[in-house]
């Protein structure tokens, strides 16, 4: 009899809970209550050439967010800009800061201890593409390729809905869309928006930095 | 312990016995036009157009009788569709263009039944020329049909990066870039198959090609 019950509070996780207790999902917890040694950081950093934006995650050793505690230094040093501190709202901090700069450095100061990240982007890169394309022709983009990073294109246009987009495990710092890729129909003329994106994604122990290049274009294109 | 194995197999048997009963299904004079729907599909490529599909009525199952004809009509025949367990299919010449399934029904039935689809022209695809991963690789096949068939080209291959192409327009040609059917580590020579459907609704006419690919 006594064996009977454990299959029932399996079953019924929420008995299980009410007769032993369970931490709640909405129980929050902060950086602060966890050591240096234990915290992660994850990072995602995008530039267009001249603004990059910069948004961080702390985590514990499960990887959950934590919510980023006031006791957290959290600035960034970037090339031709001022040191520049995040702003932090809940479990995220944000920066947005004016550099041309490909090579930034994230300072991480808190009682118990502080590090420096390097954040390091793909090679800055610029698209050339015709001003006016005819929608009877394709349309090629053009950069300087590095072989190192996958690129992802993405085109846009009120003209049509959804998007097209393209992936190319190899940079061969051209890319061709052909007559067929859209559908403009009965349109004058409208705006295809392309949208080229370099990424280069790192990892060190718990700490993990997505890095983006992005460069758009807009293209007229004509009937 | 005997008599119990016995009488657990008896039960089994009268289940099985009960699910696969002769008994008959309902006839179509019994319903209503009202209650019942046809749904057709149409699968055509260029060695056969196949219109297939079912009746849905408030039976799993039913049977054409009393006069209840299942007719597929298209621009060049007109052919009797027999009617098996609630589904036809009919394999027709290629063909493009409308089709219609039609249950004829005598008076006081509540008049004919007819579902309607359009299917694209068969066409075929062309292979490239000695194609190359790492050059562009140009598929071509007769396109231009109207704009509301969605076309869709897609290639695959053991040795490719495998590609979908919805298309936005229809020009019977596509060409990918060099380098985009490359596949990382891979570098062998292979058998890729180029596939084009064109769709409207539940319409769709395809064509396929092989062709060799190096790298």
């Amino acid at each position: 009899m006594r064996f009977a019950i454990v299959p029932l509070l399996l079953l019924c996780p929420a008995l299980a809970c009410a007769l032993v207790g369970c931490a709640s999902d909405s129980e929050i917890r902060e950086s602060a209550d966890v050591v240096a040694a234990d915290l992660g950081m994850a990072v995602t950093v995008q530039s267009n050439g001249n603004t990059a934006v910069v948004e961080l995650q702390l985590s514990a050793a499960d990887y959950y967010p934590l919510q980023i505690s006031p006791q957290e230094g959290l600035v960034l040093d970037a090339p031709g800009a001022p040191t520049t501190a995040f702003a932090v709202l809940g479990d995220r901090a944000f920066l947005t800061v004016a550099t041309t700069g490909s090579t930034f450095f994230l300072r991480h100061t808190r009682p118990d201890g502080g590090r420096t990240r390097t954040l390091e982007l793909p090679p800055a890169f610029v698209v050339e593409a015709p001003e006016k394309a005819s929608r009877a022709e394709p349309i090629t983009l053009r950069w300087t390729p590095n072989e190192d990073e996958p690129v992802a294109i993405v085109a846009t246009s009120s003209c049509f809905t959804g998007s097209v987009g393209r992936r190319l495990e190899r940079d061969r710092g051209e890319y061709t869309f052909s007559v067929g890729d859209f559908r403009i129909a009965g349109t004058p003329e409208c705006r295809l928006v392309f949208r080229v994106t370099r990424t280069l994604a790192t990892r060190d122990g718990r700490d993990s930095v997505t890095a983006h290049q992005v460069r758009t274009v807009t293209v007229e294109s004509t009937p | 312990m005997r008599a119990g194995g016995a009488l657990g197999a008896i039960a089994i048997l009268g289940v099985v016995a009960t699910a696969c009963s002769d008994e008959p299904s309902p006839v179509s004079s019994d319903m209503s036009s009202r209650d019942i729907t046809i749904t057709v599909a149409i699968d055509g490529t260029a060695e056969r157009t196949r219109v297939s599909g079912y009746f849905a009525t408030p039976s799993s199952q039913v049977r054409l009788v009393g006069g209840d004809t299942l007719t597929v009509v298209t621009e060049t025949t007109a052919r009797h569709l027999a009617l098996r367990d609630s589904t036809f299919q009919i394999d027709l010449p290629p063909y493009g263009g409308p089709v219609a399934v039609r249950l004829t029904r005598p008076e006081g039935r509540g008049g004919d039944v007819e579902a309607r689809a359009r299917v694209a022209p068969p066409f075929v695809v062309r292979p490239p020329d000695a194609a190359r991963a790492s050059a562009p690789v140009t598929v071509t096949w007769e396109g231009g049909t109207r704009r509301d068939f969605a076309t869709t080209l897609s290639l695959t291959g053991p040795c490719i990066t495998p590609q979908s192409r919805p298309l936005g327009l229809d020009t019977g040609s596509y060409t990918f870039n060099a380098g985009e059917l490359e596949k990382k580590g891979v570098a062998a020579r292979c058998s890729v198959t180029a596939k084009v459907v064109k769709k409207l609704d539940t319409a769709v006419q395809s064509a396929t090609v092989d062709f060799p690919i190096t790298p």
